[in-house]
This record gives structure tokens, sequence and C-alpha cells, in this order.
């Protein structure tokens, strides 16, 4: 297969790198075993959300430069707003609407009814930057949102007034629907109709957007949201929900789509052993290029965590961590530059879950990889 | 009146040997009910034979008791029966002495061929050398607690959850009333007899009564794997030890356990160390252990009993021992029930309701052998309304009859959160519907504690597939739930 990069992993940090290098010339293959990790999430991508002391940052870009250069994450040193604008012009060129990057988190709500703090999200979310009256919009049977459960919580939060709607069940409904079979019935006209003719008949509290749980459509989400808001005359904006979660699912399949128009392939199969140049599959397929492992942390799947404690890498076997003692919240790669490049949130010490800085984790060792893929490419003609 | 203090398998159980002897109850549980032993143990109902020789008492009180537990309380065992199987030499010889021992204590058992048995348990080490079929089960014990607080409920007994006893006062040497905290409050409960079944913390218990009960508190390491590997139950046939037993609990299966002589009678964290060493012994019997699906660890404290501070006391089992502290110290009215199993916690009650009754000088006979237990109405799962737990398939018809009990009964009476994902996508579920009646803060503060009681018994036994589960809890908590920073704007 005549490609110059293979990359291992479709997650966000696999495809993000994917992109920057085809944007830059070369022939890219995705190998990977599974979907991805990209349903898991919403779509938000956050920079730094909370200090040390759980506190939410405003300014995070502040953050950052109070650290620089001893503590962040390898081959950062400036350069976060230019990636940032790179993430949101791709998106948009894939048709994901995405507010530019400003200079501060905005906020966002969460399915119990607070806040917290997110950098860039798709428009389809909910994002501002000061708490205001809000309006939950509930369907039957969906216990992720529960409209009036939410409002308690808002209210207490933010001092701010919410109100709470319920919607009725269309015809074709189960007992058993998830959010992602409401947002198929959402995606289709007969759902859209349905929906619209329901809010018309309906009479709107006098103030706040109209959130709605995130099912409203897959493909056609955001046309539709802002159908929407149109006839309603009301901004209209969605939660997102735990996994399986809608919004990870429209990026997803922007992002699949756009990287086959420029000529990806997508490989199926699990990588049994991998080589700066080389990588094969279990089932014996080899796939010959310059590697770059995007294969995640332990959700991820590429990193393995034995009985004892240890942590390996699943593809090379390199143990990143070596016993029951180390923080597993903060395993990782200390290194993402070595012979086979590594990117994607799991840097060491380093805890995405508990600081929300997942998305600046793999911006910054995205970038770092690509840079030096680059160097290298313009150094000696080749990507290998 | 008699007073009860602890809500497990004893208190409950003798609160309800008093209620049918017509003496009222009241039982005084400082926590959830099942907070203690009860709630925390590898669910086996005992046929006897695990102590036909070290323990011929226990063994034969054990096979009386299997039978008559599957009489009152048949909705809340499950009649798997289980397998001895010897897989060494040492088992081998063991085998001879074993049938012996069952065979004085009347315990039925049945040889079954090695081909039989490994269809019947696949995945059994095909080191099998002999194997033995005999009446083992499978006891619910948070339905059968239940069952009792119902139970007692119904006719006409009191069970207070949340509260404790800080006090016993006694009239001339003879146990009067009890002071009971409850929410802040103290408030005198006039009694004529109480009764401590503290469990690992009848010790403490017996300090009201100013007794020392010498207690001898063990922790024991249990693992619950997803997925019911094991059908049936299966001992390893040898002295008991460490590692040799598995029981099928729902979808699940428990692999049991360790012995760590403890100082404290709260349950200790389990370690990823001690996880490892009790795997690497169930791999003795099920080799492919190390591929299976551990959902979590959980320890137990076994409350064994070493004496009185004073000699005499009626020693009825080397199981369990009923203490009157009149004997003992001269407070007069005052009982423990220290010691026991699950499988006989009824006999345990019939002999404490004995002492007290006679102590109260009621000449009525317990009738608990003999009277079933009716199973509540809200155990009858319904399966009704929107989905909230999708692995144990909890829906909203089933949590919101509940409402007003506490969340950790949710999870120990509903299934709520127990399966494989342990509360990852449906914890914020439940609490939503909680919110309304509970409060905000209530609501969150539940939460939170669910999540770090979830995460004790989830993180040493993160490896392998479970790992990828709790890294997607911390993801989803953390990020998309951002439980960890919940908190006003502007504070």
């Amino acid at each position: 297969m005549a490609t110059d990069l293979v990359v291992v992993g479709r997650g966000p940090a696999g495809l993000l790198l994917s992109s920057l290098a085809v944007q830059a010339g070369a022939a890219v293959s995705v190998v990977a075993d599974g979907l991805g990790t990209l349903p898991l999430w919403g779509g938000q991508w956050d920079f730094r959300s909370y200090d040390t002391d759980g506190a939410p940052i405003t300014d995070p870009y502040a953050w950052w430069r109070a650290r620089e250069p001893h503590t962040s994450p390898p081959g950062v040193t400036r350069g976060w707003l230019a990636y940032w604008q790179h993430l949101a012009a791709l998106w948009t060129e894939m048709g994901i609407a995405v507010n530019p990057p400003g200079p501060n988190n905005q906020w966002t709500v969460t399915p119990l009814g607070h806040l917290r703090p997110t950098y860039l999200a798709p428009s389809w979310q909910y994002t501002t930057d000061k708490p205001s009256p809000v309006i939950f919009v509930g369907v039957p049977g969906l216990t992720d949102f529960v409209p009036t459960a939410m409002a308690r919580v808002y209210e207490w939060a933010t001092g701010a007034t919410a109100y709470t709607m319920m919607l009725e069940t269309p015809p074709a409904w189960r007992e058993t629907w998830n959010a992602l079979n409401w947002a198929w019935f959402l995606d289709a006209p007969g759902g859209q109709e349905w929906l619209m003719r329901v809010l018309r008949g309906r009479s709107l509290p006098s103030e706040g957007p109209l959130l709605f749980p995130q099912i409203l459509g897959v493909d056609h989400a955001q046309a539709f949201i802002a159908e929407l808001a149109k006839t309603l005359s009301r901004r209209v904006a969605e939660v997102p929900l735990p996994p399986v979660s809608v919004g990870g699912i429209r990026v997803q399949r922007r992002w699949d789509r756009w990287l086959r128009h420029h000529a990806v392939p997508f490989i199926s199969g699990r990588v049994h052993r991998a080589e700066p140049d080389q990588v094969v599959l279990a089932d014996g397929r080899k796939v010959t290029a310059r590697v770059v492992l995007a294969t995640g942390g332990v959700l991820g799947g590429g990193l393995l965590v034995e009985a004892d404690g240890t942590v390996r890498d699943a593809v090379t076997g390199v143990a990143v961590s070596f016993g029951e003692h180390d923080d597993l919240a903060t395993v990782g790669y200390l290194e993402t530059t070595g012979p086979i490049p590594v990117v994607g949130r799991m840097v060491k010490g380093w805890n995405p879950d508990q600081y929300g800085e997942g998305g600046a984790m793999i911006l910054s060792t995205v970038h770092a990889v690509h840079q030096r893929l680059m160097r290298h490419s313009l150094e000696t003609g080749t990507w290998r | 009146m008699v007073v009860v203090i602890g809500g497990g398998s004893a208190g409950l159980g003798v609160a309800w040997d008093l209620l049918l002897r017509q003496i009222p109850v009241t039982v005084v549980e400082s926590g959830p009910m099942g907070r203690g032993t009860s709630g925390r143990f590898h669910g086996l109902l005992h046929s006897g034979a695990r102590y036909a020789v070290v323990d011929p008492v226990s063994a034969e009180q054990c096979r009386a008791e299997n039978a008559r537990l599957r009489h009152i309380a048949p909705s809340a065992i499950e009649a798997v029966e289980g397998y001895f199987v010897s897989v060494d030499e040492v088992g081998e010889s063991y085998a001879q002495e074993w049938l012996k021992g069952a065979a004085a204590a009347n315990i039925p058992v049945e040889e079954v061929s090695r081909d039989r048995v490994l269809e019947h348990l696949p995945g059994l080490t095909p080191d099998v050398r002999q194997s033995f079929r005999v009446h083992d089960a499978v006891l619910e014990g948070f339905k059968l607690l239940e069952m009792l607080t119902t139970n007692i409920r119904s006719r006409g007994g009191t069970v207070l959850q949340e509260a404790s006893v800080t006090a016993v006062h006694t009239v001339n040497g003879r146990v009067s009333g009890v002071v009971v905290r409850a929410d802040g409050e103290d408030r005198v409960i006039p009694c004529d007899a109480v009764i401590n079944a503290g469990g690992p913390w009848a010790f403490q218990v017996a300090q009201l009564f100013q007794d020392h009960l010498d207690m001898q508190l063990s922790s024991g390491l249990m693992m619950i794997y997803a997925n019911r590997m094991v059908p049936h139950v299966v001992n390893r046939l040898a002295p008991p030890g460490d590692g040799d037993i598995f029981v099928p609990h729902g979808n699940t299966v428990i692999l049991g356990t360790t012995e760590v002589p403890q100082n404290t009678a709260d349950p200790v964290e389990p370690t990823r160390r001690e996880a490892q060493y009790l795997q690497s012994l169930g791999a003795q019997l099920f080799p492919e252990i190390v591929r299976w699906r551990v959902l979590r660890a959980f320890t137990g404290v076994r409350p064994l009993f070493q004496g009185s501070s004073l000699a005499p006391h009626s020693r009825v089992s080397r199981d369990f021992t009923v203490v009157d502290h009149g004997a003992t110290v001269g407070f007069q009215g005052a009982f423990s029930i220290v010691g026991g199993k699950w499988t006989t916690f009824r006999l345990m009650a019939e002999r404490t309701g004995d002492a007290v009754a006679a102590y109260l000088r009621v000449h009525v006979p317990s009738t608990t052998a003999d009277v079933v237990l009716t199973p509540p109405e809200t155990q009858k799962r319904q399966h009704t309304g929107a989905l909230v737990c999708e692995c144990e398939t909890v829906g909203v018809g089933d949590l919101e009859p509940r409402l007003s009990e506490p969340l950790a009964d949710w999870r120990t009476r509903t299934w709520w959160a127990m399966g494989p994902c342990q509360g990852t996508v449906c914890a914020h579920r439940g609490i939503a519907l909680r919110i309304p009646h509970d409060g905000v803060l209530a609501a969150l503060q539940d939460l939170r504690e669910f999540r770090a009681e979830r995460e004790r018994g989830m993180r040493p036994v993160a490896w392998g597939d479970n790992a990828r589960q709790w890294a997607l809890n911390h993801a989803v908590t953390g990020q998309t739930l951002a439980e960890g920073a919940v908190r006003k704007i502007g504070d």
C-alpha cells in the first residue's frame, strides 16, 4: 500500500494528526480495530477547566502562560491560539459550525443542570459566557435529562431562573428509545415536522434559550436547530449527554467523510506489532509507512493495565508505569516524540478527567509530532 | 419492649423471633440495612459440608438451617446446588475424612463423575480428580434483610435506620430504657431488655453495658466477576482456606475469600495485592479466570468471639455465643449475640430469643422455623417506566416507590448501579429522580458518597477490561457530568 504515514487509532488525536498530515500533502492511512472514542463525548474540547483546588478557570491562556515552559505538555511552548484556530477552521470546513476560539472558557450545562467550563464546542451545544435564564425541554423516557431536577440544580448553582417543559411522545416512540433513537427519528423530515408542530402549539416562557438533550438529529442537526431557532424566534441549543453521545457521533461522521474525501483509507484491524516504519496486523497484513500511534490511554485501549498495576503500551508492550503505586488517573507517556511517536491526551502526570485539559493534551501532542514529521519531510524529501 | 441494636441478620432475626413470641421490639440500626457483615458476604447458603471436618456442630446446624430457610424464605434463595472438587493429592486424601464427617452430620453427598462435572462446570480445571454434589445454595442476603424488615414492621415492630443507641438506662441494675440519637436529637425509648447484635461492632456496643467482649476480627476479601461464569457453587475440596469458593449471584459470580486479622470493626479497603493473590488461588479451580472480567472487590469483617470479661456465658456452639451481661457483670436485661454466619442466623436468633424470653418470663416458644416470611410488594420487580439502569434493567417504576429510602438501599434492594458499569451511566439518572424529593444538596452529597463507594471497589481490581470501565467511569463523571466540580458559580 503506497502511503507515507500510517496512523493507528481513530479517536480525536488520530483524526487530527491525519488531517494535519493530509493538509501538508502526505498520503495517510488510518488503521483501527474499533470505532474510536469520539462517540463517548459530546464533541467539546477542553483547554484547562479547573485549577488544582477545583475552582473553574476563566482565562486558560493565562493559566498555561503561568506554567510554560517547565510544566507544560511535551512540545508546547507557544502557539496555543494557532492550534485552536486551526481546529476551528478544520471543523468549519467539514461542516461542523463552531464559535471562533476566544480568550476565555465558556460555560456549558451538564445533564445534572450545573455549569462547567469548556473551551471549544460545536455550535449545537449550549455555551454562554454568563449564566442567564434558560428553558430545559425534556422528552419522555430519557432519564439522562430530567428538566425538573436540572432546573433545581441550575437555579441553586447560578441564581438564574430555569423553566421546564416536557414534550409528549411521537406515535413511533417506544419505551426503549435512548438518545440515539431520538436523534435518528429527528434526523428525518417526519420527526422534524413532528417536533416543529409540537413546539408551535406550546406557549414558551418569555425569556431564555430552549435547551434540549442532545437528540436533535445526527447528520442534519445543525440545519434543524437553525430552523427551529428561526421559527420559534429563540435560541435553540443542546446539552450533551453521557455515552453513547450523539454529538461525538456527528463529529466523527463528518470527520471520517472529510478524510475519505482526502483519499485517506480506513483499514480495519488490530495492530499486532509496530516498528517505526511498519505495522503488522493480527491477520498478517502489513502496512509500510511512517508509524504514529494514536491508540489512546487506558480508556481508549492503547494502554493495558495488568493485575499487578503495571501499565503497558498495547502495541509495543513497553511499560509506561510500574506496579500498584502509580496513580492510574495520571498514567501516560513521558516522551511522545520517540522513534514511534505517540499522540493523545495520555500524557504522564496530567489528569484530564479531573482538570479538563484533555483537548490541550491532544493539541499539544499532535502538533509536536506533526512538526517533527514535517521537519523531517522538508529535510529529506520523504515522510519516512 | 425489647430494643435490638444492629440491623443485620442477627438483629433483624432476633427481632422477628421475639415479635412472634408477642414481645414488642424496636431495632436500631446506625446505617443502612446490612452495612456490616450481613451485606458483605459471598452469598453462600451452606449445606454444612464445608464444616464436615473442622466443625461438626456447625455442619449439623447448617444442614438443618439450610432446609428451614428454603421453607421460610424461598424467594430469597436460589437452589443452585454446589460441588466440592478435589484438584490435587491434598484434596484427594482429605476426601475420605470429609465424607465421614458429612455422613456423621447427615449431610447428603453425591459423587459425580469427572465427565459429568466438567459438563456442568465449563471452565473447571481438567486437573479435577473427584467431585461431589451437595445442597449448597445462594442466599440473597439483601433480599432477606428487606423481607425481615417489612415483616417485622407489618407485625407492629419498629425498625429505625440511621439511628444509634448512645446510652442504656437501668433501674435497680435492670435495663429500663435506651437513649436513641437520630438526626442529631436524643430520645429515650423505655424497654425491659436490650440486645447487642452489633456484629463486628459488638465490642463497642457492649461497653454500654460496662462489659468487655473479647472479639477476634478478621477481614475477608471477595471479588465479583461480571457474568455468571460458574452456574453452581464450587468449593475446593480441602481444609477450608483462602480463595476456595465460587458462588454465582445474579448475573455475576463471587470468588471468596481471605482471612486477615484486623483491629477495627469497619471494613478495610481492598488492595490490589490481595485481590491479585485471591485471583491466583481462584485460578487453581478455573484457570481462565485471568481472562474473566472482574467487576469489583469488597471486604467483610468476620466477628469471631473469644470470650467475655467474666467466665459464665452459655457457649451454644463453636460458632456463635449468647452473652447474658446480667450473669457476666450484673447488668440485668442486656444480652449480646456474637459470631455466627448467615446460614445459621435464624438459629442464633432462636437461642437469643430463648434467653431473652426467659428473662422476661414470657413462656412462648420460638416459631421462626415454621412461619413463612411474606415477600414485600416492592420486591416484585416492575421493570416499568423508562430505563434508569441498563445493566440490571431497573426502571423508573422500580425506583419511584422507594424515594423515601436511603440511596444505599436502592442499590441493595433493586440492584440499581450494581452491574458492569457500576453506575457510570445511571447514577446521575437515579440522583435526578431524587433531587425533587431530597433537595439539591442532599442528593448531590449522596451522589458523591455513591461514587466514592463504587471507586473503593473498582480501583483495586482495575485491570484488563475493568480498567477500561474504571477509566470510562472517571471520564464520564469527571468530564460529561463534571461531578467533582459541582459548586455555586461565583463561590
